[in-house]
């Protein structure tokens, strides 16, 4: 459960090229009408280095399960491009890809829908290795029953069908699905949101033990701040889809850089460490505005405090403001932002 | 379900037991679904018995079907005539038994043109979507506009007369409405997050579609599929009636309605054999329909 340990990168992998390179990305969405397009994504670039945890934060409707289905190549950008371990999917055939894509794994919200209610749980842990090739079906049989007994599960689960498993004992299935097909990226797109509480822990432990042993890297995608700063190496904090924050998880908790990272962290309700008590907290009013008229200039402006003129006409830039901290404000330093002037004050900053 | 309730993840705790390598044999699973579902079993069995005078007509029948007696024409039921005589002194017990072989023949040619027709339609149409799916779905709404007997009539027409011929058309009459159920069920299915993880091990179209829609569009397929079965014997009936199907004087269910219903005014009994024939070849039809589909489905197995 400590981030120290997932830190580091599997010995046996090549470290050189990012497991996921995303430039500029753009996914827009038709409206059903096709009058206007709905801006899941808007413009996003970053890495995601082979072994680590690469947290997105966000509130829904911030297009972070869409970069995550992009980064499963579930979904192809609008605009930008992505490559997978240095490779464009546009330049493989589709068989290719079909194969190459294997690499590249999801697990996802909901454990049942993830699974076919109509196969037993070892038919839907053979189904990956059946378009791997080079197994007989006794090798087969013997990987998938190790592959459930190495996520915890007894053997004897693999005949049942998934509505006779609890919600981790499916999410427990999902996750020994894939490991047969040794991804290097998973993205794991709130995989604990739809558990109990008291299962939310051994499945993250699960994810922290398998990435040590593994030498995956996850894309940790979830909207509870808390547990992607447990997990992650380094958060993205998106918001109307853009990403307003990226950097190594300590740094972004500790010092926070933009003001909506801190709105989102004020918000948690869970009791956070010491240093974290007594700070600036901020609570936002109103609602994420629509993705399908973004407000302009930046996208935050219409709940940020600190807002003045600029930030309606203009966009602010990506910039580095700290060694591997990335930021889109206009106000911000960095050591932080500046004390919120007076005339926000009645806005429901303290 | 108990042995692992409470702690709800209890037995991530507790490896290795040996697999349970056989789920129960056929016959034994067959025993425990009668007994789960007698009324069912029952109506199984009504069909197995119709099946088995369809395929043994010429030994179960005491006459020739097509034998006349003049001597004895719309006779009541007696000893001689279990079901008396028709119009012609034709004994109707033994027609009623021959007939069951052209009705179900027809029934089950109609089903299986439609499902072998309707099913890959709809499963392309709304799997693929795009501009595939609008051709073939504007192609089906033309086909569905049509009242079915006037199509099949009409298809018959350009096929010939003929029970075969007339059944085909029934057939061809049915597909579109199987197709649009495939394609409701395809479009909704193709979304399923299993598909997606399907797609991300590398899965063809051909597997999603074979392993992951069809199996679990197949469900309202087979009861649509019983139900078309009723209907079917129904169309036969309505096409014999109108000369299109049976050819005289071979006899079918509906060819003998039609007959009966001539001297309906003298003898209206004459209509109960091959009427309650088909009422309850059809309900059975639907019953095991219904009893399928539960037993398909996993999540209502206990």
């Amino acid at each position: 459960m400590n981030r120290t340990a997932a830190a580091q990168p599997h010995e046996f992998i090549d470290t050189t090229t990012p497991v996921a390179s995303v430039t500029n990305l753009s996914i827009r969405f038709p409206t059903l009408d096709g009058t206007a397009e709905l801006r899941a994504v808007d413009d996003v670039s970053f890495d995601i280095r082979h072994g680590e945890t690469f947290g997105i934060i966000g509130e829904s409707g911030s297009g972070k399960s869409t970069i995550g289905r992009v980064l499963a190549g579930l979904l192809a950008p609008s605009d930008g491009t992505v490559q997978f371990d240095g490779t464009d999917r546009a330049t493989l055939s589709r068989r290719k890809w079909r194969s190459f894509r294997r690499a590249f794994q999801m697990i996802f919200q909901d454990p049942s829908a993830a699974l076919n209610p109509r196969m037993t749980i070892l038919d839907s842990l053979l189904e990956p290795m059946r378009f791997m090739g080079g197994m007989d079906s006794a090798e087969m049989r013997s990987r998938a029953l190790d592959a459930l007994e190495r996520v915890g599960l007894r053997r004897d689960l693999a005949l049942r069908y998934p509505h006779e498993l609890s919600g981790g004992q499916k999410q427990r299935v999902n996750i020994a699905r894939i490991l047969p097909l040794s991804p290097k990226l998973v993205v794991c797109d709130e995989v604990v949101a739809a558990l109990d509480v008291s299962i939310r822990g051994e499945i993250l432990n699960l994810f922290v033990e398998l990435q040590r042993d593994l030498g995956l890297a996850y894309a940790f995608i979830a909207h509870d701040i808390a547990i992607v700063a447990q997990i992650s190496d380094r958060i993205a904090v998106t918001y109307l889809g853009k990403f307003m924050e990226l950097g190594l998880t300590d740094d972004v908790i500790d010092r926070p850089l933009h003001p909506y990272t801190i709105a989102l962290m004020s918000a948690e309700p869970q009791p956070l460490p010491a240093h974290l008590r007594n700070r600036t907290r901020l609570r936002l009013e109103g609602d994420i505005p629509s993705p399908l008229d973004p407000p302009g200039g930046c996208r935050f402006h219409t709940r940020c405090p600190w807002a003045t003129e600029i930030c309606r006409t203009e966009a602010p830039e990506w910039r580095e403001l700290r060694p591997d901290h990335y930021t889109a404000c206009h106000h911000t330093t960095p050591d932080g932002l500046p004390p919120l002037p007076d005339r926000t004050g009645e806005k429901g900053a303290a | 379900m108990n042995d692992m309730s409470p702690p709800a993840d209890a037995s991530a705790t507790a490896p290795t037991t040996p697999p349970r390598v056989d789920r129960p044999g056929l016959p034994l699973r067959i025993l425990h679904w009668m007994i789960d579902d007698p009324i069912a079993a029952i109506a199984l069995l009504v069909l197995l018995v119709i099946f088995i005078c369809a395929l043994f007509a010429d030994q179960i029948a005491p006459y020739d079907p097509t034998l006349q007696d003049y001597a004895a024409m719309l006779n009541p039921p007696s000893a001689m005539h279990l079901l008396g005589t028709d119009d012609l002194g034709r004994d109707v017990f033994s027609r009623l038994i021959h007939g069951a072989s052209a009705s179900v023949y027809a029934a089950v040619l109609a089903v299986t043109v439609a499902t072998v027709l309707g099913v890959p339609v709809g499963l392309i149409a709304g799997y693929t979507g795009g501009w595939i799916d609008q051709i073939i779905s504007r192609l089906l709404d033309t086909f569905l506009s049509f009242p079915a007997i006037v199509l099949a009539i009409a298809v018959t027409g350009v096929l010939g007369i003929g029970l075969t011929n007339a059944m085909l058309s029934v057939g061809i009459v049915f597909a579109p409405q199987l197709a649009r159920l495939v394609r409701a069920r395809a479009l909704v299915l193709k979304q399923e997050l299993y598909v997606e993880a399907s797609q991300c091990f590398g899965a063809s179209s051909g597997w999603i579609l074979m392993r992951h829609v069809l199996p679990n569009a197949i469900q309202p397929v087979l009861v649509q599929m019983t139900l078309l079965m009723a209907v079917g014997l129904l169309a036969e009936a309505s096409l014999s009636f109108l000369g299109l199907g049976m050819q005289p004087p071979d006899p079918s269910w509906g060819s003998m309605i039609a007959r009966a219903y001539v001297y309906a005014q003298i003898a209206p009994a004459q209509m109960y054999a091959p009427g309650i024939a088909i009422l309850i070849t059809a309900l059975a039809f639907n019953t095991v329909g219904e009893s399928l589909r539960e037993a398909l489905d996993p999540t209502s197995r206990t």
